[in-house]
């Protein structure tokens, strides 16, 4: 019996030596190529920019990924949004004319552009991305289906020539998705892109891959052959870290160097701790009520106009987002990222409880039989199911709809809230009355963004809201054909006019998204003067303007110095020492199982 | 005799798996997304499925085939899991024999009190403890992951990944002690009970003979059984110690296959894990049989 447990146990101990012995074939027989070359071994601490993400980094290609370029930091579009003052900046385009009619968008290309691996970057490449995701109808064809065709007259020259007359064609190309110029000499050869698996991510950006530990590590680095402004630092390392908690203590320890989207009792507690800062993105993450014009009780507009009275903005923004976040009373556009394009003539649905009630009464919204709630025109009392969904601001979107539930329940309004996950929500919501949704603020910059209420606005679907409005089709065709700032201008103050009217949504309020990082690390994450596409740390404008501190550089190099006289032996010894360990062990078992035996 | 056994055992070990996939293919299908073949019936789709299973096609996750993806996951979690597993049962089955034998002690008392207490509180809880407890104010262990960041200059070691694997076995091994202990400690005190213990001491034995060559010899049965359940146990509670701990296993591969609302994923490693507990019942039941002469083909003629 005894013989058989050491048995037992001398397995086990031969199989976790097994496991450890075969390590390196598991972790990725490509990274231990990569790390053990000479040049890795001199980067130092000062050098590299540690930025904790959830998931592992980019699992396929750029163009299954989805958010390219707006999250991508290896490729480049064309252009790119600049999105406090409302231009674009250059990207892979060094300059750009559009035709009069906005048909014909010709960009001049960067003459210095080169991709990773050394091809030079020519128009062909861009027309080659056109025509690729086009003929693989990849799900990002729809950003660019009103492209008729791509011409190069030469090689630093791509003309776009639309189907229709398009003014916001940059918007399109340039985020939220936006499209990235993928290299003709690699993708040519790639038949099925939906389940490409890429290891080399050659794009023409600031920074290029360098490895990757799967699971683990994604590493980029300088790309020294940049055709625009070179980043300060050499590396980024995107670490994975899968726990928010955890996150904050390798933050805390220095583990990171900064950490995006904490909440604000998260910012209080590290706020006035040594080397950690506190900064916060304002107004970036923008969130909406949402009716569906078709389902009851919410096909009444009066019922509509009702409840956007009765949403308490203040109190929200106070006990959800602890007072981060402001409340928000115009039609869709953000007048900090759309300025004068937002009509504040609008009616201004603020909290009236009064006017709720008087708006219900006289829709037909009355307690008939005196139990304290609501029965409709169709004499049922009322209830209403707000469903919430799996993600980020899924969680902030249940959060408000709680506030809702308890102060619809005074308004004699039964409210149930429903979560799931992400791709059901998004079928739910065209059966639900009421849900609440954020959408990035640079959905909310442009009138074209007021296209979000077309008809078919959902790729060709019925919008959200299943708002059909032909006189406001009709307004989007114009505003779509118009190039000259001032008439679209008019256009978009007419179509908010419509929306105030017609409430498919009413917007809640604008919330901070707050960050922190290591100052005794890297500076100049702040973005006073960086204009970031997203509200990302993975940004491609907010790694560019990152440097190290300056106190931090003379200290690593101290420490970098100590630890070259003792390089080598120092990280050779333990390897030695554990192996020894394991055949040890192994060993003693191997001896106490035959002993017993005998 | 033994190979009638083993076909049956084969056999229902093969039954419970396509029970399984036959469950997950249901529940699955509640969820309404596209799937492919939609077309047809719901039997014929099923059967697809279980072809494709079968051919090693679990589908694609993100562009990667599911079946690669968990195959490398499931290396990671087995680095942690194996040495949780048998340091709990070794330690586990040492402190409930003690206990066991010297039952009704103080020590016996308190240590019972401190494994409930050990139990009820959950696994994740004890993660974010020793994190912080060892990791971050006493700075032995690092916060998580599998690799330090050295490793990017220095390459792969073996004591890095021993390293950062520790504090995830130390907190795996806590969570699971408990089960082992409590069973093993039930099962002494069963066994002592015993008529042939009696026996034994009146035919005169030493304590320390009738403890080695009787009462262990037959309280040690049990937990053969308990490996598989231990295995169970261990696989979902592995899934907040992955995720708290950054460790790339199947837990963590799990949680992001849920997150990111990923079923073909999802569908594959409820596979996995089943096919990873039908293995261990069947070796545990390959093993009793072995160690228990009384277990012969289906019991009735012992």
């Amino acid at each position: 019996m005894k013989m058989k447990i050491g048995m037992l146990v001398l397995v086990g101990i031969a199989i976790c030596a097994l496991l450890l012995a075969s390590v390196p074939s598991a972790a990725g027989a490509q990274f231990f190529g990569d790390a053990n070359k000479d040049d890795a071994i001199n980067t130092k601490d000062c050098d590299r920019v540690v930025i904790p993400v959830g998931s592992d980094f980019m699992k396929g290609n750029i163009l299954n990924k989805g958010m390219a370029p707006t999250a991508s930091i290896m490729y480049e579009g064309l252009v790119t949004k600049n999105s406090w003052e409302d231009t674009y900046d250059c990207w892979l385009a060094d300059s750009w004319e559009v035709s009069e009619d906005a048909k014909v968008w010709t960009f001049h290309l960067a003459k210095n552009a080169t991709w990773h691996d050394g091809e030079p970057f020519t128009s062909e490449d861009v027309k080659f991305t056109h025509d690729y995701i086009k003929s693989k109808k990849l799900w990002l064809s729809w950003v660019i289906s009103r492209v008729d065709h791509v011409e190069c007259p030469n090689d630093y020259t791509a003309i776009f020539y639309l189907k229709t007359s398009y003014p916001a064609f940059l918007d399109e190309l340039s985020h939220c998705p936006g499209i990235p110029i993928v290299p003709e000499h690699i993708w040519q050869n790639i038949d099925d892109p939906e389940h490409y698996k890429d290891n080399e991510f050659i794009g023409t950006g600031p920074f290029k891959f360098k490895t990757r530990i799967p699971g683990q590590y994604f590493v980029l680095e300088t790309n020294e052959n940049y055709h625009g402004k070179k980043p300060y630092v050499k590396e980024v390392v995107f670490k994975v870290i899968s726990n928010k908690d955890s996150q904050i203590l390798a933050l805390k320890s220095g583990d990171v160097d900064a950490l995006s989207g904490i909440s604000p009792a998260v910012a209080n507690m590290l706020k006035g701790r040594e080397n950690i800062e506190i900064y916060s993105a304002p107004d970036v993450m923008i969130f909406n009520l949402g009716f569906n014009v078709k389902s009851y009780p919410s096909n009444i507009t009066a019922f509509r106009k009702a409840m956007a009275h009765a949403i308490d903005r203040e109190k929200i923004c106070n006990t959800i987002f602890s007072g981060c976040a402001r409340p928000t009373y115009t039609t869709f556009l953000m007048p900090s990222v759309a300025h004068d394009f937002v009509n504040l003539d609008t009616p201004k649905y603020d909290y009236d409880l009064a006017e709720t009630k008087r708006l219900l009464k006289s829709a037909g919204f009355d307690d008939i039989d005196g139990d304290g709630r609501l029965e409709g025109p169709d004499g049922k009392d009322v209830t209403i199911t707000i469903p919430t969904g799996g993600t980020a601001a899924g969680v902030w979107g249940y959060k408000i709809a709680e506030v809702l539930k308890n102060d619809w329940k005074e308004l004699g309004i039964e409210v149930n809230i429903k979560q799931l996950e992400h791709s059901q929500w998004f079928k739910e919501i065209h059966k639900s009355p009421v849900w609440i949704f954020q959408i990035g603020y640079l959905n909310h910059d442009d009138p074209d963004d007021l296209t979000h209420f077309g008809s078919e606005a959902h790729f060709g679907d019925p919008n959200w809201h299943d708002y059909n409005n032909p006189e406001y089709d009709r307004l989007i065709e114009e505003i779509r054909s118009t190039a000259d700032r001032e008439k679209r201008n008019k256009i978009g103050y007419k179509m908010q006019e419509i929306l105030a009217n017609d409430v498919p949504s009413v917007s809640i309020c604008s919330a901070d998204k707050m960050f922190a990082y290591r100052s005794d690390r890297f500076v100049g994450w702040e973005w006073e003067d960086v204009h970031p596409l997203s509200w990302w740390l993975e940004d491609i404008k907010i790694l560019l303007n990152v440097k190290p501190a300056e106190d931090n550089i003379s200290e690593e190099e101290a420490i970098t110095q100590n630890e070259s006289e003792g390089d080598g032996g120092e990280q050779k010894i333990p390897v030695n020492l554990c192996d020894l360990l394991i055949a040890i062990i192994v060993a003693t078992s191997i001896s106490i199982a035959t002993r017993k035996r005998r | 005799m033994r190979a009638e056994y083993l076909i049956k055992r084969v056999f229902y070990s093969v039954l419970v798996f396509f029970i399984t996939v036959g469950i997950t293919f249901a529940v699955l299908r509640q969820i309404p997304r596209s799937y492919p073949g939609l077309d047809k019936s719901v039997i014929a789709q099923y059967f697809v499925y279980i072809y494709n299973v079968l051919q090693g096609d679990w589908g694609y996750s993100q562009g990667v085939p599911v079946l690669g993806l968990i195959w490398e996951k499931l290396y990671w979690s087995l680095i942690i899991l194996v040495p949780a597993i048998s340091l709990s049962l070794l330690i586990g089955i040492l402190v409930g024999a003690h206990f066991g034998w010297k039952r009704g002690s103080k020590m016996d008392a308190s240590v019972l009190n401190v494994m409930m207490f050990t139990r009820a509180i959950p696994p994740y809880w004890w993660a974010i403890m020793f994190i912080l407890i060892f990791s971050f104010h006493l700075d032995l262990f690092p916060l998580g992951g599998y690799m330090s960041i050295s490793a990017l200059d220095r390459g792969i070691s073996y004591s890095d990944i021993l390293y950062h694997s520790a504090l995830p076995i130390i907190t795996l091994t806590v969570y699971s002690i408990p089960g082992t202990y409590y069973l093993m400690r039930n099962s002494m005190l069963l066994t002592v009970g015993e008529d042939y213990i009696l026996t034994a001491r009146a035919k005169g034995l030493s304590e320390k003979y009738v403890l080695f060559k009787h009462v262990l010899k037959n309280a040690m049965l049990p937990m053969v059984t308990m490996i598989p359940l231990e295995c169970a146990y261990l696989i979902a509670g592995n899934i907040f110690i992955e995720i708290i701990f950054s460790w790339p296993g199947i837990g963590l591969l799990t949680f992001d296959a849920i997150a990111a609302k990923d079923f073909s994923l999802l569908q594959g490693i409820v596979l996995i894990d089943a096919l990873l507990i039908i293995i261990a019942n069947f070796s545990a039941d390959l093993f009793y049989s072995h160690i228990d002469p009384r277990i012969k083909v289906g019991g009735g003629n012992v």
